[in-house]
């Protein structure tokens, strides 16, 4: 089955209830289990807020998403044309620090890393930036065709 | 995301923010706290029962009201509180919350905030705790 994929030629943040709900439904579709959506849900959008805020910072820009089921995993690739930036190579905060001595903020890539089973980044070769997440296990029935 | 106000008279006046949807900015909650907070509340109980996920913008709404509540201590509290810190066990006097959702609380764990927050599973609880 080909990877389910959408397309927001001019991203924007009011697209991101889009993108969330097709995160959604196309994992769901593949067969995944709605806990295993919910959190890949979660992880997908604070990329997407990144790529649009930091990434873009309000010029027109792009975001594709693939979905494809992989034997009993979920894999799931954003792409992007924004300025080169590998989330998984930014330092965790430490988050044993109280709150009261913490900058506010700064929880985004925690989140990616948190909700998901494994982050990836690699630059392609035509020079976008692309971010797998997988969720492992997260099949539980047959694809609808 | 829509919060509902209430008030509730426990051994302090304790108001309910009852969030209902996604946690995914720091709008309406910072600013409805800033509005209760200058109109003189001191304790507020977040009712999380109905967000099923809180994002990092939500958790920076959190972190904001968080220190719109510590508001101004006195020197004796303020090491009181700093002493609390360095053993571990300080947690908000002022800002609580009830009954957070599974993705909600995973939000709360990997940050770190529950940690400095009390959470709880029954308003009762909760509304006792404030003092």
């Amino acid at each position: 089955m080909n990877p389910l994929s959408i397309r927001i030629p001019e991203v924007e943040l009011k697209d991101l209830a889009r993108m969330r709900a097709f995160v959604m439904e196309s994992t769901m579709m593949l067969g995944g289990n709605t806990e295993a959506a919910s959190e890949l849900k979660i992880a997908v959008n604070e990329a997407l807020t990144n790529i649009i805020i930091h990434g873009y910072q309000g010029k027109p820009g792009f975001i594709e998403i693939f979905v494809e089921r992989d034997t009993n995993d979920i894999r799931l690739s954003l792409l992007d044309n924004a300025a080169a930036f590998d989330p998984t190579s930014v330092k965790p905060p430490d988050i044993t620090i109280p709150l009261e001595q913490r900058p506010i903020g700064g929880m985004g890539i925690q989140m990616m890393r948190s909700f998901t089973d494994e982050l990836d980044y690699r630059p392609t070769a035509d020079g976008m930036n692309e971010l797998i997440f997988i969720k492992r296990n997260a099949i539980i029935r047959s694809a609808i065709p | 995301m829509e919060i509902s106000v209430s008030q509730e008279n426990a051994r302090v006046p304790v108001t309910i923010f009852q969030l209902n949807g996604e946690l995914s900015g720091e709008e309406p909650l910072s600013g409805l706290a800033k509005d209760a907070y200058d109109d003189g509340t001191r304790y507020l109980l977040l009712d999380l029962s109905k967000v099923p996920y809180i994002s990092s913008s939500g958790l920076r709404a959190i972190h904001q009201v968080y220190y719109l509540f510590r508001g101004q201590v006195s020197d004796e509290s303020e090491q009181e509180v700093r002493q609390g810190i360095i053993s571990g066990n300080y947690k908000s006097p002022n800002l609580k919350l009830l009954k957070p959702s599974k993705n909600a609380l995973k939000a709360l764990s990997v940050s770190g905030y529950d940690m400095f927050l009390e959470i709880h599973n029954k308003k009762s609880d909760a509304l006792a705790s404030f003092e």
